[in-house]
């Protein structure tokens, strides 16, 4: 989840229907510049080759999230539900049977190194990861469709949630986690 | 302000899917257009074109959970910043694959 401010203003954001390297675009309406959705870096525009900051987030199931925030609140337009979707059933998309959802998973970089870690390769366990020269803790929870990662502080640091090949369309070398036995 | 991308995109900003396989029903008109070199399908060409841009909702509230119909089962987008902890639905924002949101004081765009 990116921080919308660049330069010090606050930005607006709408979809763009193109594509970088096969991932999905945004545009902001104040510079009209355009940004990958993956990467956050502008690749035009008048902020071109600036990058959005990301704030720390999970994606999990509400079940999940609200045994971890119980006073959470829920950001949406009310009642505005959209359509429903593949994780009713997840790994039989309703909508896009293209997609296969077991095939999900968390990245993460660090320096100059990167990892992806298949929701497949994981079970509810916790598992130390080194990266980039430090320590973290991958807390698996595939049960929820999801996982996070600390830093050696505990503070949750910046991932995404991704398939592999779009993962590696922006980090060619990244690692393929597997969980040792 | 609702509509419907229907696109067959759901899901796939983060996932780099892009399926741009567009439908015509209930296609939103663009509000703008970014010229740029981008890839118009996955797995297609760059080329130069006017990239069609469609409005997602700006000032997204943050709801007391108690009075939304959300299910336990129901993936969220979840952050805590500046004090609070806010859950985006990822049926609210696959609608829209990004939307203009706050958590505490923080202007943030989730998008899915």
């Amino acid at each position: 989840m990116y921080v919308r401010r660049s330069q010090g203003e606050e930005l607006t954001f709408d979809f763009a229907l193109g594509l970088i390297h096969d991932n999905l675009l945004i545009s902001d309406r104040e510079t009209n510049s355009l940004w990958s959705q993956l990467h956050g870096k502008a690749i035009a525009g008048p902020r071109e080759n600036e990058a959005l900051r990301m704030v720390a987030s999970v994606q999990t199931t509400w079940r999940q999230w609200k045994k971890m925030h119980p006073a959470s609140r829920i950001g949406m337009t009310p009642d505005d539900w959209g359509r429903a979707y593949w994780y009713r059933d997840p790994g039989k998309p309703e909508r896009e049977p293209e997609h296969d959802t077991t095939a999900l998973g968390l990245g993460f970089s660090e320096g100059t190194e990167a990892i992806f870690i298949p929701l497949s390769a994981i079970e509810d366990l916790d598992y130390p990861l080194e990266l980039g020269g430090k320590s973290f803790v991958l807390h698996g929870r595939p049960s929820e469709m999801t996982a996070w990662i600390d830093d050696a502080a505990g503070q949750l640091v910046t991932t995404v949630m991704a398939y592999e090949s779009g993962w590696r369309s922006f980090f060619p070398d990244t690692e393929v986690f597997v969980a040792s036995p | 302000m609702k509509h419907h991308l229907n696109y067959g995109l759901a899901f796939c900003l983060v996932l780099g899917i892009g399926a741009l396989a567009m439908g015509a029903e209930n296609e939103p008109n663009p509000i703008r257009t970014v010229h740029a070199n981008v890839q118009m399908r996955p797995g297609g060409e760059f080329e130069e074109v006017d990239v069609p841009v469609y409005e997602s909702p700006n000032s997204v509230p943050n709801l007391a959970a108690e009075g939304v119909a959300i299910t336990d089962d129901d993936l969220i987008l979840g952050v805590v910043a500046d004090g609070e902890a806010v859950a985006f639905p990822v049926r609210f924002l696959s609608s829209y694959e990004v939307v203009n949101g706050r958590v505490g004081k923080i202007p943030v765009a989730p998008s899915w």
